[in-house]
C-alpha cells in the first residue's frame, strides 16, 4: 500500500491496455456501451451501500484519478447513458469506457461471494416457483436496484418506459447480477469489454 | 510421465491429462512442467454423476463454445457459431429463463464411448459461470497448453441478424420515397408561374387600378387610336377648368405610362378609365419603388432638378399665386411623375416646363424599380424657382 509506485502513467496505461480497441467506425462507445457500463454500476450500487464511494476510490486503487478524478468528473461520464435524466449528448471515449469497466469489474471481484448468494438464492427460489421476495437480501437488492433506477432515468425515454413494473424492473436488476458475476471471473473484464461492442464494429 | 491439471470451481470440475513434449522442461521445472499435449480430458459438472469425456478436440470445442455463448449471455445479441465450428462436439444454446443447454456429442473416433451417446446438460447461469470461469483459469495457465488462446472478438455488425423484419425497416424509406413521388406529381400539374404582368388584374378593378404603367398598356386594345392617347393621358387642356375628370389627368400625366405612349404598338389607355387608374399614379409609383434616402444624393438631385427646371422655364409668367407641385424624381434624375398640389398648379400647368421635362423611360420597368425621391417644386408669381425634399432635408 505504501510502496511507491514510480511509473503511475505506465501502470494505468498498462491495466487499459489488457482491453483490446474495437474496430469502430468513429473513436467513441455505442449507445449500448454507454447504456450497459452504466447500468451495471448502477446494480454495483444497489448491491453495496457505499457503491458510488466504492467507484472513486477505486479509481484511485487504480490510479486512474486521471480519467475520473472526482464525483463529477464520474458523473458526467455515467451521463452518457442516454437513458439518464440527466443524459448528456458528450461522447464516452474508448479509454474512459475501459476505465469504467475494469472498475465495475473491479468491484464485481470483491462482490463475488454476495453475488453468487443472491443468484443460487434466486435459482432456489425460482425452482420452488417462489417469488424473490421471500428472500431478505435478494428483495433488498432488488428494491433498491428499483428506486436507483427510477431516480435517475427520464420516464419519458421508450427505452425507460419498457421498465414500467417492478416485474420488469426485477428481471432486468437480475440479469444485470448475472452478468456481474461473469464480471468476476478471470477474464471477466474482457469478455465483458468484447461484449460491449458486439453487432458495432464493422 | 502424464501431467493432470484440475481447475476445480464449486460446480464445475476441468481436469486434462497429458506430457510434456518439451525436452528441457524435465531438468529445472520439477515443481510444475509445462502441459503441451491434451490425452485426456474430463469436465464434471454438480449434479452430473458422469463427466464429459474427450481429446484435445473436445477441449478446444469445449472453450471455443463456453467463450463463445459467455460474450452472448452478456450482450444479448448471438454469436452464431462459425461454419468449421457447426459440428463441433460441443455446442452450448439458451433454453429459457437462467437455463443453458451443453450438449456435448461423444466422438466417434474415440473407443470409450459409443457413438451414439451424446449427454446434454443443463446449466443455471451460476453453472454456467463456472465452466467459463474454470476455461479461463485453463487459459490463464501460462503452463498448461501455451499455445491454445481463445480470441475474444464482437460479434461483426453484418453477423448481426436484424431486429426488425425487413418489411418493417423498409416502411419508412418507402414512405419517403413515395412521398417525394406524390409531391413530383403534384407539382407537375402547378403551372410555371406567369412572370407577364397580366392586364387581368386591372380589367377587374379598372376605375381604381393601382397598377403601373405596362399594365394598362397591355390592358388596353392595341386598336384605339394613338393621337388621342396623348391628350388624354399626358395633360388636361390649357384652358381645362378643374373638372372631376380634369383633376384626374394631371396625376396621369405624370405617371410612367408615357412609357407606353411612347412605344409603338399601344399608346392607348381608354379615356374613361385611365384618369381615375392615373390618379394615384405618383403615390402608387412611390408605394412601389424605395425611396431615396442618401442625404448626399438626395442634394445632388434636388439642385439637378432645379437646374433643369430654371433653365426650361422661359414662358412669361400669368398666374398670381404659387404653383405647388409634388415631383418624383429617379436615381438618375428623371422625372417619373408630378401632381398638382393647389388648384393654380393644374390651371397653369401648361405654363411650366414640368410636362415637357418629364422623362420617357425606355423600358417599362426601369421606373417601377428605380428607387424615387419626393420633392416640393413652387413657382412664385414672381419668377422665382424653389426646390425643395418633399420630406424635408434628412437629419444628419
Amino acid at each position: 500500500m505504501h510502496v511507491s509506485n514510480p511509473p503511475a502513467q505506465h501502470s494505468f496505461s498498462v491495466i487499459l491496455d489488457t482491453l483490446p480497441d474495437p474496430a469502430l467506425p468513429d473513436k467513441s462507445c455505442p449507445r449500448r456501451a454507454r447504456l450497459q457500463i452504466d447500468l451495471l454500476l448502477l446494480a454495483i450500487e444497489a448491491l453495496d451501500l457505499t457503491g458510488s464511494e466504492a467507484f472513486l476510490v477505486a479509481a484511485r486503487e487504480l490510479e486512474m484519478q486521471e480519467v475520473i478524478g472526482n464525483r463529477v468528473e464520474l458523473w458526467r461520464l455515467r451521463s452518457t447513458n442516454p437513458l439518464r435524466r440527466s443524459s448528456q449528448r458528450r461522447p464516452l471515449s474508448i479509454t474512459e469506457a475501459k476505465a469504467l469497466v475494469i472498475i465495475a469489474c473491479h468491484l464485481a471481484r470483491r462482490l463475488t461471494v454476495l453475488i453468487r448468494q443472491l443468484l443460487l438464492a434466486y435459482q432456489q427460489l425460482s425452482e420452488k416457483q417462489l417469488s424473490p421476495d421471500h428472500h431478505f437480501r435478494l428483495s433488498d437488492y432488488l428494491l433498491r436496484f428499483r428506486s436507483h433506477f427510477r431516480s435517475r432515468m427520464n420516464p419519458k425515454r421508450a427505452g425507460v418506459m419498457a421498465y414500467s413494473t417492478d416485474e420488469k424492473l426485477n428481471s432486468l436488476a437480475l440479469s444485470l447480477l448475472g452478468q456481474l458475476l461473469f464480471c468476476t471471473g478471470t477474464a471477466g473484464a474482457q469478455r465483458l469489454w468484447s461484449s460491449l461492442f458486439d453487432g458495432e464494429v464493422a | 510421465m502424464t501431467i493432470r491439471r484440475q481447475y476445480s470451481l464449486p460446480n464445475c470440475k476441468l481436469i486434462l491429462e497429458g506430457w510434456s513434449n518439451e525436452p528441457e522442461s524435465a531438468d529445472k521445472a520439477s515443481e510444475r512442467p509445462l502441459l503441451t499435449m491434451v490425452v485426456n480430458a474430463e469436465c464434471h459438472f454438480a449434479g452430473y454423476e458422469k463427466p464429459l469425456v474427450g481429446g484435445r478436440e473436445f477441449v478446444e470445442s469445449l472453450v471455443k463454445a463456453a467463450s463463445r455463448y459467455a460474450q452472448e449471455f452478456l450482450s444479448g445479441i448471438p454469436h452464431p457459431p462459425p461454419l468449421d465450428e457447426r459440428s463441433a462436439p460441443v455446442q452450448i444454446g439458451y433454453v429459457q429463463g437462467d437455463i443453458h443447454r451443453l450438449t456435448c456429442r461423444a466422438p466417434e473416433s474415440n473407443g470409450h464411448q459409443p457413438a451414439d451417446q451424446s449427454m446434454q446438460i443443463d446449466l443455471k447461469t451460476v453453472q454456467f459461470f463456472d465452466l467459463v470461469e474454470a476455461v479461463d483459469q485453463m487459459l490463464a495457465d501460462s503452463q498448461t497448453l501455451p499455445d491454445f488462446k481463445v480470441n475474444l472478438v464482437p460479434v461483426r455488425r453484418r453477423h448481426v441478424a436484424p431486429q426488425e423484419p425487413v418489411t418493417k425497416r423498409a416502411l419508412p424509406a418507402a414512405i419517403g420515397v413515395s412521398g417525394l413521388a406524390v409531391a413530383a406529381i403534384a407539382i407537375f400539374f402547378v403551372p410555371p408561374p406567369d412572370l407577364r404582368r397580366t392586364g387581368a388584374n386591372s380589367e377587374a378593378s379598372g376605375e381604381q387600378s393601382t397598377e403601373v404603367a405596362p399594365d394598362a398598356a397591355s390592358s388596353s386594345p392595341a386598336g384605339s387610336d394613338p393621337p388621342d392617347a396623348p391628350e388624354a393621358t399626358l395633360s388636361p387642356s390649357p384652358d381645362a377648368q378643374p373638372s372631376p375628370a380634369d383633376e384626374a389627368s394631371p396625376a396621369d400625366a405624370t405617371s410612367p405610362q408615357n412609357s407606353s405612349a411612347q412605344s409603338a404598338e399601344t399608346n392607348s389607355p381608354s379615356s374613361d378609365s385611365t384618369p381615375a387608374a392615373d390618379t394615384d399614379n405618383l403615390d402608387v409609383l412611390i408605394e412601389q419603388a424605395p425611396t431615396i434616402t442618401d442625404p448626399a444624393r438626395l442634394e445632388e438631385i434636388n439642385r439637378e432638378l432645379f437646374n433643369r427646371i430654371d433653365q426650361a422655364w422661359r414662358t412669361d409668367v400669368r398666374f398670381s399665386e404659387n404653383l405647388v407641385y409634388r415631383v418624383g424624381v429617379n436615381q438618375n434624375g428623371d422625372i417619373v411623375g408630378y401632381r398638382y398640389e393647389n388648384d393654380a398648379a393644374l390651371t397653369y400647368v401648361n405654363d411650366i416646363p414640368l410636362p415637357d421635362l418629364r422623362s420617357t423611360p425606355v423600358s417599362a420597368d426601369t421606373t417601377s424599380q428605380n428607387s424615387i425621391a419626393q420633392f416640393r417644386v413652387v413657382f412664385r408669381p414672381n419668377g422665382a424657382l424653389e426646390v425643395s425634399p418633399w420630406y424635408g432635408t434628412p437629419r444628419q
